[in-house]
């Protein structure tokens, strides 16, 4: 698996080469409004302590502190239930992910994190509650419009179109959000970033190394940087020393100004990462707050850890 | 017998049928009687007009395979749509004499493209996260209610102002280059389909819709996520298909002499054929699967002999018989490799069509039921004689029915060739009567056994198929004894059919009259019901209950699929043969299309959208389907049958809301409605199971506040399922079936009946 991969730089973006935002327009009107933040912002995660039924850790909350950040945050989670069919699977959770921020999504198998970036990103319609991108409501849009209002999710496992080619992977993504004259610039960006993917780029990539599959749905992401990027195990199954080149690219783009939901196995490499973390026990959330104030809950609330 | 929906009339003969056009070479008369000189011509003609009849299968495959690939539904209404494009064809340029460019733009490009949209949006939107059997069931349903409604609504007859209308600017004109000729409507045909062909593969391999059309086949949530509207890829491919299956349709027609549903069942057997040789996703492999079948084809009708009977119904049965072995040996099928969609999860599981309710075993009811029966069949016998006939029908047609009960509702297996099972035990039982003065009391049990051994043999070699491929080849199974074996003298009795006496013993036993006849037919249902019944209660219920989940589990704790599966398709290929000689001794005769196709499509379909899974379901199924278009008729509508079609086809709308049948949908609205509140710890059981298998609606009523923290019956839950819904107060039951109460809490100790939550 490591025998194959390019060195660090070619998992690292290089800064320079990367794009100038198409999506910073949007951003500015946020801290606009630093004054009256806006009605959806009310029911904020406060309320998701006293309303836990099950006598978990009470957690410090988001919303307490004032502190430095942005009076909106880029996505809030006010009260979400969702499920498959009968089964449920989250019970009115409630989050917000600051803008800028890294968000680590912990919590032990079939907490429902999955099913958290599902929800946010329009796979999964919450059967109940709202998700609010800045100050505009989100519930029940599809996926294919967040994505273009800026919302990227990398999803758990493998992630790539198998009958098609690297290339045609590559296409299909840049296409449809720059544009036909806009997509042969991503794809030089791309293959710039990953030279490996340019090599194989008429490879049908289900045939492609579970390290390289990666790559490839992350250049698909990265070459048109989102204003939200989702990333569900990302490092799943892959060597060691790639997670840690995978982290680095994270925190990469999140220094262009990309605000992150990682969602990770790895928690220590999570808790490095993030600014915030939101941990996740049977479908509820059991804490939210700021990577510092964890302390040592993590080992509480993360069986296993 | 004799109420057969005429969409497939017994002689249906592509080739026999079709006018002289397809002989090519030496034009005037039949050019391979001219001798040996003669040999390159003929050789040329069968080449050319094998090569039309293959296009025009290529064409219609093309769209199979591109429907399969962007919406992974298997469309057997392709046929229906190419047959409505081309009666549309036909009435606007025969009927109404429209110029051929302006109805050839309103047949192709308009109608064609909004009928594949009109399904898509109606129908097959929905059904991407149903079970596979719902999809073919709802499929089937079009290729009813399509060209049903067409011959309700003005097409009633087919064509009769002329031949079809060709896709040529000069009628009867003939290519020539040296020793080839080609007359101007093959040459459009084999134009067309390299325009299509060569613009699908373009489309594919070089734009960028047809990239967002191959990815949406195998993630649409993943095309979603890179921001593209999969919902409108998926709808202009079924536009797209819905196209070129009126092409298909459009250029078929001058091939045949009229334009009638029938040829456009054998169109689609013959498309699918070629599309299942493309392993359902090769274009090119798919056009050549469509280009050979139409030179064997021609090449048949060329070479053999035209007087056998084997040959009459070989010729025109080629296609079936091609999908049959294609289905059985082609390796490309089995090792298609399934590109599996990763965000699969995503979307609810589907559940089985045949749900999670078991037989009760509450017996406190069987009094009662056979007292009300006895009551009901003794005031039939006071019925004036017609009505009488009329319900034995019904009851000789639900004992049928009852053989989908089993192979459907309890193996989940969809079969096509319960006629066929029917046919073999009536054919044999009426045989033998005649032949060797059998009674058909006897007859009976052989007929039984005729059918059983029938099942045998087409389970046996499909036990390794699943799904669209078993259907299919029940499929292939059913045309092929429909048109091979069926019209032989030996069997079906020739065009005439057969006498088939009432049962009749020497003066011991004599069920001649009609009264006496239906109360043999009364006692033959209950029997059948009663072993049914059994049989779902016992180990073989239990075992194809568990296959049905999933045949890998169950092979993983010891039951033997392959068994339960023959058992199954044994079991309901008796109880059909029986049925079968009640039904023609029910007729006094056998005729044809008695046993067909088109009644082996409708009977499935009528079975399976009332209920294919309750004994009820077969009942209502019987009565529906021999009463109805006696009302139509009494109603004083014309064309009965085609609005008897109308309305059985209009039933799949309902049923892709209600995949468990609408004998059970009705009783559950029902008792919601009108039903007592106190239940049986048995029937709050069935409540109780049936809401954990329909998805939660969204909790939009403020009653149910999220916040508000869940008391009610969080404690130790009693261990019976009685018991659940007594805790849950006095609505419980109500609760259970609208699903609609307060969510569970996560944290609750599941109840075993439960399962796990």
């Amino acid at each position: 698996m490591s025998q194959p991969m390019p060195p660090a730089p070619g998992w690292q973006p290089q800064i320079p080469m990367a794009p100038p935002e198409p999506q910073i327009p949007p951003a500015p009107p946020v801290p606009q409004v630093p004054i009256a933040p806006p009605a959806p912002q009310v029911p904020m995660p406060q309320q998701a302590a006293p309303a836990d039924p099950a006598g978990y850790v009470t957690a410090p909350v988001a919303a307490v502190q004032p502190g430095p950040e942005p009076a909106v945050p880029l996505l809030t989670l006010d009260y979400v239930s969702a499920g498959y069919g009968q089964f449920r699977a989250l019970f009115d959770v409630s989050f917000a992910v600051p803008m800028g921020c890294a968000v680590a999504l912990l919590g032990p198998n079939g907490a429902g994190k999955t099913t958290v970036a599902r929800v946010c990103s329009g796979l999964v319609q919450p059967t109940n509650g709202a998700i609010y991108l800045g100050h505009q409501e989100i519930t029940g849009m599809p996926a294919h419009e967040l994505r273009r209002l800026g919302i990227a999710h990398a999803p758990e496992g493998r992630s790539v179109f198998a009958s098609l080619t690297v290339e045609e992977n590559l296409l299909l993504e840049f296409r449809s959000s720059l544009g036909k004259t806009g997509a042969p610039a991503a794809l030089e960006r791309a293959y710039s970033w990953f030279p490996r993917l340019r090599e194989r780029r008429n490879q049908i990539a289900g045939t492609l190394s579970g390290g390289e599959q990666r790559m490839l749905s992350l250049a698909r992401v990265l070459a048109d940087l989102p204003r939200l990027l989702i990333v569900d195990e990302l490092s799943l199954g892959l060597a060691p020393i790639i997670v840690d080149e995978v982290f680095e690219t994270l925190d990469t783009i999140r220094s262009q100004g990309c605000t992150l939901v990682v969602i990770e196995q790895h928690v220590n490499k999570a808790l490095e990462l993030a600014d915030r973390v939101v941990i996740l026990q049977k479908g509820r959330v059991v804490y939210d707050g700021p990577t510092d104030e964890l302390g040592d809950l993590v080992g509480q609330l993360i069986p296993g850890l | 017998m004799s109420r057969a929906v005429s969409i497939w009339p017994a002689s249906a003969d592509p080739i026999g049928s079709t006018k002289s056009g397809l002989v090519a070479a030496g034009t005037a008369g039949p050019g391979w009687a001219r001798g040996n000189s003669k040999i390159v011509n003929d050789v040329v003609g069968l080449i050319v007009g094998g090569l039309a009849l293959g296009c025009v299968y290529a064409l219609v495959a093309t769209g199979v395979v591109l429907t399969y690939k962007t919406s992974a539904v298997f469309n057997l209404a392709l046929g229906a749509q190419a047959f409505t494009a081309a009666a549309v064809m036909y009435s606007l340029r025969n009927n109404l004499g429209l110029p051929l460019i302006l109805s050839f733009v309103v047949a192709v490009l308009i109608v064609g493209p909004l009928l594949g949209l009109g399904l898509y949006v109606t129908l097959f939107r929905r059904l991407r996260n149903v079970p596979e059997a719902v999809r073919l069931v709802v499929a089937l349903g079009v290729l009813i209610l399509l060209p049903a409604i067409v011959q309700a609504l003005w097409f009633g007859k087919g064509g009769n102002r002329g031949s079809p209308p060709a896709l040529v600017l000069e009628q009867d004109k003939v290519y020539a280059w040296g020793p080839v000729s080609i007359p101007a409507d093959q040459l459009s045909t084999i134009l067309f389909t390299i325009l299509v062909v060569v613009g699908l593969v373009a489309l594919f391999k070089y734009t960028n819709l047809g990239l967002q059309m191959r990815a949406v086949v195998e993630s649409p949530r993943m095309v979603q996520l890179a921001g593209i509207n999969a919902d409108r890829v998926s709808m202009i491919s079924w536009m797209l298909s819905g196209t070129i299956a009126a092409l298909g349709g459009v250029l078929l027609a001058p091939l045949f002499l009229s334009i009638t549903p029938s040829n456009y069942t054998i169109l689609l057997v013959a498309a699918i054929a070629a599309a299942v040789f493309g392993r359902l996703t090769s274009l090119p492999l798919t056009l050549v699967g469509g280009l050979a079948l139409g030179f064997l084809q021609q090449a048949l009708s060329r070479y053999l002999p035209s007087d056998s009977v084997l040959a009459q119904g070989l010729r025109p049965s080629l296609p079936f018989v091609v999908l049959f072995l294609l289905l059985l040996f082609w390796p490309g099928l089995r090792d298609r490799r399934e590109v599996t969609d990763p965000l699969a999860g995503v979307d609810p599981p589907a559940s089985s069509i045949a749900g999670t309710v078991r037989a009760s075993k509450d017996t406190s009811k069987v009094l009662p039921l056979t007292l009300g029966t006895v009551v009901i069949v003794a005031l039939c016998l006071l019925l004036p004689g017609i009505w009488m006939y009329r319900i034995t029908g019904a009851i000789v047609l639900s004992t049928i029915f009852l053989s989908f009960t089993v192979l459907t509702g309890m193996a989940g297996q969809i079969s096509l060739c319960q006629a066929a099972f029917a046919g073999a035990g009536a054919y044999g039982a009426a045989q033998l009567a005649n032949h060797f003065n059998v009674p058909i009391m006897v007859g009976l049990l052989v007929g039984g056994l005729v059918g059983l051994a029938v099942g045998m043999l087409i389970s046996l070699p499909t036990l390794g198929l699943r799904g669209i491929y078993l259907t299919l080849a029940t499929l292939a199974f059913t045309l092929m004894v429909d048109q091979i074996v069926f019209p032989l003298e030996q069997v079906g009795g020739g065009p005439a059919g057969l006498e088939v006496p009432r049962p009749y013993w020497s003066g011991f036993i004599d069920f001649s009259d009609d009264r006496a006849f239906f109360l043999l037919c009364v006692a033959a249902l209950a029997v059948a019901a009663l072993v049914v019944w059994l049989v779902r209660r016992g180990t073989t219920g239990r075992f194809l209950d568990a296959i049905r989940g999933s045949e890998t589990g169950a092979a993983s704790i010891g039951i033997n699929p392959s068994r339960a599966k023959i058992t199954a398709f044994a079991l309901s290929a008796l109880i059909a043969g029986v049925g079968g000689v009640l039904l023609s001794s029910w007729q006094q005769r056998t005729s044809a299309g008695d046993f067909g196709v088109g009644n082996s499509l409708l009977w499935a379909l009528v079975v399976i959208i009332l209920g294919a899974r309750t004994i009820k379901g077969a009942l209502a199924g019987g009565f529906l389907l021999v009463l109805f278009p006696e009302l139509l008729k009494a109603a004083g509508i014309p064309n009965p049958e085609a609005w008897q079609g109308v309305v059985f086809g209009l039933g799949t709308f309902v049923f892709v809301r209600h995949p468990e049948g609408l004998v059970d949908a009705i009783g559950g609205w029902y008792q919601r409605h009108f039903g007592r509140p106190e239940r049986t710890t048995e029937e709050v059981r069935r409540i109780v199971t049936i809401d954990l298998s329909e998805p939660e609606p969204p909790a939009g009523n403020g009653a149910s506040s999220p916040q508000a923290p869940y008391t009610a019956g969080v404690g130790p839950l009693p261990d019976t399922a009685g018991a659940v819904a007594g805790t849950a107060g006095g609505g419980s039951y109500r609760y259970a079936q609208a699903g609609s109460g307060p969510p569970q809490p996560p944290s609750m100790p599941a109840p075993p009946s439960f399962g796990g939550t």
